[in-house]
């Protein structure tokens, strides 16, 4: 049985109390961004990542993953 | 081909006691393995319950290591599985797979004070800590438990928690007042202001709602606890069990593999995904 599912749905994460560790979309947002460059990279040395731009393209509200990573490399520097 | 991960092993329930009524109730489940293939765990690890045709959730295995026969879980009837597995009898066949997780340093805590502090079906996940420093008493110093529940007839282990005492201080604690009722009245992290405990050569061990989790650190700390010294379990939402799906996880650490114990050391740095 397949359902759909994604880490940006607050249901990925909800206890069944109703407590959200990730209740927000800013908090799902930081979630799948650091799964991408951070998380994975440091526990597995491999970039989930390739640039493609795919999910740029087709984002309903304009993400930008190319901006974020610079703005973390960026931030990163400091 | 290779084994699969998530098949679990078929288990029967050998008993059911109920420990607290109503919609939210909570039922213990005895579960036996009659296939021979039962596993070790260790305190704190947990294990993936499935009821066919209505899913899979984890649960913390409440019996100690050193009982063999079964496994034992203690479970609140929440949500799809758990109502499921409520409406189960013994005879009945649950998957299991597991066991998952990290431990509870036990061996690490010898010749110490134990200070343990649960909360609603938060005391299930450090039970096994509980029996096994009981049975092994002459290794610690002093045992305290506080627990708290919402109302006296909320409490889970009743008359598990009457047996505990001789070996351990048993602190209780319900949230509002009620005829009869001896101990405490207020939430669990007041209970524990209430009889402050020396952090002097002392572990503290605390599972509960989250809230009343963040409350006990805040009041250990108070009473001069070294983070160190301060331990919980946090049990996110887990779907695979193995760190692959991204569900428990705060920050890179998954909880399900690197959990669900962390010191107040561990936890603090983290972010705040639990």
């Amino acid at each position: 049985m397949r359902t759909w599912d994604n880490c940006q749905f607050p249901e990925f994460t909800m206890h069944t109390s109703g407590h959200n560790p990730r209740e927000t979309t800013g908090a799902r947002l930081r979630q799948r961004i650091c799964h991408k460059l951070l998380y994975f990279v440091e526990n597995h040395n491999i970039q989930q990542c390739t640039g493609c731009g795919r999910c740029i393209t087709h984002c309903p509200v304009g993400i930008d993953i190319v901006r974020i990573a610079n703005v973390m490399e960026e931030a990163a520097g400091q | 081909m290779s084994k699969n991960i998530y098949l679990p092993k078929l288990a029967r329930i050998a008993g059911i006691k109920d420990e607290v009524p109503g919609a939210r109730g909570i039922k213990t489940f005895f579960v036996e393995f009659p296939d021979g293939d039962g596993f070790e765990h260790e305190c704190g690890q947990c294990a993936m319950i499935s009821v066919f045709g209505k899913g899979e959730s984890m649960i913390s295995i409440a019996s100690a290591p050193a009982v063999k026969e079964y496994k034992q879980f203690s479970i609140m009837r929440t949500g799809r599985v758990t109502t499921a597995i409520h409406d189960m009898k013994p005879g009945d066949i649950v998957g299991v797979r597991g066991p998952y997780g990290n431990k509870f340093p036990l061996e690490n805590w010898k010749g110490r004070n134990l200070v343990f502090i649960g909360g609603g079906v938060g005391l299930a996940p450090i039970w096994p800590v509980i029996q096994t420093a009981v049975a092994n008493r002459a290794d610690f110093g002093k045992i305290s438990v506080f627990y708290g529940a919402r109302t006296s007839r909320d409490i889970m282990y009743a008359e598990a928690l009457e047996a505990l005492r001789g070996a351990a201080d048993v602190h209780l604690s319900i949230d509002a007042p009620e005829e009869g009722w001896q101990g405490f009245c207020g939430f669990v992290p007041a209970n524990l202001l209430d009889k402050p405990q020396s952090p002097d050569n002392a572990v503290a061990v605390t599972c509960g709602p989250p809230i009343m989790i963040k409350f006990v650190i805040k009041n250990l700390i108070g009473m001069g606890f070294a983070d160190e010294q301060i331990y919980t379990t946090i049990e996110n939402k887990m779907k695979c069990g193995v760190g692959k799906c991204g569900r428990c996880n705060a920050g890179k650490d998954y909880v399900c593999v690197n959990g669900p114990v962390y010191s107040w050391a561990q936890l603090k740095d983290m972010p705040q995904e639990y």
